[in-house]
């Protein structure tokens, strides 16, 4: 009788209503990846549509796919599909979500794309605004010219 | 409906956090860290911000290396005999997650008569071969052993230690290592020569010896006279790392006077060096300097009388303004000097009661080994085992 009872609820079945009103039907052990969903279904058991309002449908689905395959392998393949643009709402999506295994394989990708690049092309991927002065910029450009070296060309 | 979704995009990404900008941040090297100190304000301290040190450091100890894969830990002990008991090498595999095997292994027969002071140059292994170094007055003993095989393999003698009857050579092992182009071992050497004590020398055969260096060959089997000025090793830490040999020195190039500090790489497969000097606030006459390799970067762990550890990982090689203070070990009670790291993150020590210990980067937890040694004559060697013949070939 327990063992039926825990075979019931392993494979029951939750709807996620992404924020542009997409709906994905997701077993409830991946959705329990999620630790934000987790802690939904903690304080409402009986629900059964959580809405996710910061994540798009086609990201949802992404994240939904790597909970379901992410290995050593998978994860090393993943995050080649996507563009920066992609790969940093990926990562608040994972933020969100709170999935840490997602969170650090989009951190590490990102990191690998920028590694090589100038400030200013960081700026611009991730929409900072240069709050130096020029002098203060000029100076650290001076003290950490070995760090300028063999820069990718923007 | 398209236009919509840019807007959105356009909203969302205008607000990666700055935390989350730092977990990105955090798995970067030190030299796009500094780079991007341009970026903005914030970015310029990332090494000040406390939130943002925690992070680096979480990924710098869990970050496995590459350099560990399949690799064990070796420690090379040396007694602290009483008086008329001999001074004895012994060497341990390490193994379990907190090193609570221990298992001693025997030395190959060349060694059995006399284990005293034997070092393992570089604290390195070779695919599976180690190198081996002894010297007790005249008699210096030099060999390839492969711990898992049993094979070992005595390097000649140099024609170079004795170029002259009157004149005594004082040998100091710098480094051994792979020579990836050659696919060939070597083992570099300085050698100094004093006049044999007691001995007066014919006016007509005085002969002076330069001090020279001298490298090893395991494909030709054969020393070579190195035509270089570099300087000479001012302590017993000397690694090896991707066919580079480091060591650091207080002298300079030619060896005759005193000098700052310096990191000096040599690279075994064109057989050329680098120096990368010290940062100002590095030196400091009540200063101990010990380098060792940290999760595979070159550090130096600096300490003084008041047993604060400060290591400083090398962002750079060659660039004096790249060592970046990571981690500080607040005061370790008893601790007295460090004998190496592991490869997760664990730094062992010797206390003031020679016990030996390791120190868990992650948890800053300290745990006893469960054997004692003697100052500065103890060592941790990374150790990869191979069944290959010594030289694989």
């Amino acid at each position: 009788m327990a063992e039926e009872k825990s075979q019931a609820s392993s494979s029951k079945m939750l709807t996620l209503k992404a924020s542009d009103g997409v709906l994905f039907e997701v077993e409830l052990n991946i959705a329990k990846e999620m630790k934000t969903v987790q802690a939904y279904i903690d304080d409402c058991e009986d629900i059964e549509t959580i809405p996710i309002p910061n994540v798009l449908g086609k990201h949802l689905a992404i994240v939904i796919e790597y909970i379901k395959k992410t290995n050593e392998e998978y994860d090393a393949e993943f995050e080649k599909q996507w563009n920066m643009d992609d790969l940093q709402l990926l990562l608040l999506a994972a933020n969100y979500l709170n999935i840490s295994g997602l969170q650090e394989c989009l951190c590490k990708a990102i990191a690998k794309r920028i590694e090589n690049k100038s400030p200013e092309y960081v700026r611009k991927v991730f929409n900072i605004e240069n709050d130096h002065s020029p002098e203060e910029e000029a100076k650290l450009r001076k003290e950490y010219k070995w760090a300028f070296e063999g820069v990718d060309k923007d | 409906m398209e236009k919509s979704m840019g807007a959105t995009n356009a909203k969302v990404i205008n607000h990666i956090p700055e935390d989350l900008a730092f977990s990105i941040l955090s798995k970067l090297p030190l030299k796009s860290l500094k780079r991007f100190g341009c970026v903005r304000r914030s970015w310029a301290l990332l090494f000040e911000n406390l939130h943002f040190l925690n992070m680096y450091r979480n990924y710098f100890i869990s970050n496995n290396h590459s350099y560990y894969d399949g690799t064990s830990i070796l420690l090379n002990q040396t007694n602290n005999p009483l008086s008329g008991e001999a001074f004895h090498s012994t060497l341990y595999l390490l193994s379990g997650e907190r090193f609570e095997n221990m298992v001693k292994l025997d030395w190959p027969p060349p060694f059995h008569e006399d284990d005293s002071f034997i070092e393992i140059l570089s604290k390195t292994s070779v695919n599976g071969t180690l190198c081996l170094a002894q010297k007790n007055g005249m008699d210096l003993k030099c060999l390839f052993w492969n711990p898992t095989t049993d094979e070992f393999k005595i390097i000649p003698s140099s024609p170079f230690l004795y170029q002259s009857p009157y004149m005594e050579p004082t040998v100091d092992f710098n480094g051994f290592g792979y020579d990836h182009v050659r696919d060939d071992y070597k083992v570099l050497r300085w050698l100094c020569f004093f006049n044999i004590t007691g001995v007066e020398v014919p006016w007509e055969d005085y002969l002076y010896v330069d001090p020279m260096w001298e490298i090893y060959s395991l494909r030709s089997n054969s020393w070579t006279k190195l035509d270089i000025e570099m300087p000479a090793s001012a302590s017993n830490e000397k690694l090896h790392v991707d066919g580079v040999c480091h060591w650091w020195s207080i002298h300079d190039d030619i060896n005759c006077y005193d000098s700052p500090p310096r990191l000096v790489s040599f690279d075994l497969c064109n057989e050329v060096f680098l120096t990368t000097h010290l940062s100002s606030d590095m030196i400091d006459p009540l200063n101990i300097l010990h380098l060792t390799l940290l999760n595979g970067f070159i550090a130096f762990i600096i300490y003084d009388q008041t047993t604060t550890f400060h290591i400083r990982i090398l962002g750079e090689l060659g660039v004096k303004e790249s060592w970046t203070k990571v981690f500080i070990l607040e005061p370790l009670p008893s601790i007295e000097h460090p004998i190496g790291a592991g490869r997760k993150g664990e730094i062992f020590f010797r206390k003031d009661d020679d016990e030996l210990v390791w120190f868990d980067l992650s948890t800053q937890m300290i745990e006893e080994l469960g054997v004692k040694g003697r100052e500065h004559c103890c060592h941790i060697v990374i150790y990869k085992d191979s069944l290959l013949p010594i030289g694989g070939f």
